[in-house]
């Protein structure tokens, strides 16, 4: 490998990931909000009940 | 109970959090800028030695993630208020992820310019130990039934483990080592070079502000799920 080649190796790792970091966040985010709603739910369920 | 109430309910990503998300992103793309395109050539490393200017803003930003871990525990203790864990917490991740990528592009520069990928010298041993007393702190929340005990242990683990945070700064100085010493404190860098680093430094920062806001309102979320568990089982 060439020192180009390294260089570009690092950096893309570097954003590779952060990115994969970021999506994780943000899937966490939405698998967590979809709980609060479905549990939310639920306890509406009980108090109509 | 009161502890879903220390802190607070959890926000979707507002203004602030994509005002920072955004000028972090801006700035990292005016880094990239500098770095390819503004800034020589270094005489002696030629081209690998680009990958300082993204080497170095991703162990200041670990640093300072670990300060921050280092100042929510000790306000944890302190206080006992779930909300200072939280934010601690957080931060590790954060300052996880910074030094993993440490870690890896720190050999990928020494192979071309040592000629070797690694060496056990101070400040490479010293940034491992490091990275592992943080995995501890995340993983030794998963040894303790209690929350409120994990939070205990994890937190005096990142008060002391914090320690390493100055030994792995100084071991260039303290010992002989391979790894080049802190040109940026000497004054040693020109002006050219010092400026991409500094607009690195600050996207890296912004972005470390935007995940560890984001990270701390995940783990409120994960808090009222638990709350909402309770009161679904009651």
């Amino acid at each position: 490998m060439d020192d180009l080649g390294y260089v570009f190796a690092a950096y893309s790792i570097i954003w590779a990931i952060m990115f994969l970091f970021v999506l994780s966040l943000y899937w966490k985010e939405r698998r967590l909000r979809r709980d609060v709603d479905r549990l939310r739910a639920l306890l509406d369920e009980d108090k109509r009940d | 109970m009161a502890q879903m109430e220390d802190i607070g309910m959890a926000r979707r990503g507002g203004f602030w959090d994509y005002l920072v998300l955004g000028a972090s992103f801006i700035l990292m793309i005016a880094a990239l800028g500098l770095v390819f395109l503004y800034v020589p050539t270094e005489e002696t490393m030629g081209v690998v030695q680009r990958i300082f200017y993204f080497h170095v803003p991703l162990a200041w930003i670990g640093f300072l993630a670990f300060f921050v871990v280092f100042l929510g525990s000790v306000a944890y203790l302190w206080k006992r208020n779930i909300a200072w864990d939280n934010i601690a917490r957080s931060s590790a991740e954060v300052g996880i992820v910074c030094i993993t990528l440490v870690l890896i592009t720190g050999p990928i520069w020494a192979k071309p310019v040592w000629g070797a990928w690694w060496t056990w010298d101070a400040r490479l041993t010293a940034s491992v130990v490091l990275w592992l007393t943080y995995i501890a702190y995340i993983l030794v929340r998963s040894l303790t039934l209690e929350e409120s005990r994990g939070a205990r242990f994890a937190s005096v683990l990142g008060i002391v483990g914090f320690i390493n945070v100055p030994i792995v700064f100084l071991a260039v100085h303290l010992w002989r080592t391979q790894h080049p010493t802190t040109l940026v404190l000497k004054g040693d860098l020109p002006p050219t070079m010092l400026s991409a680093l500094l607009v690195s430094i600050a996207a890296f920062t912004l972005l470390y502000v935007a995940l560890l806001m984001r990270s701390v309102s995940l783990r409120k979320l994960e808090f009222e799920i638990k709350r909402l568990k309770e009161l679904v089982s009651d």
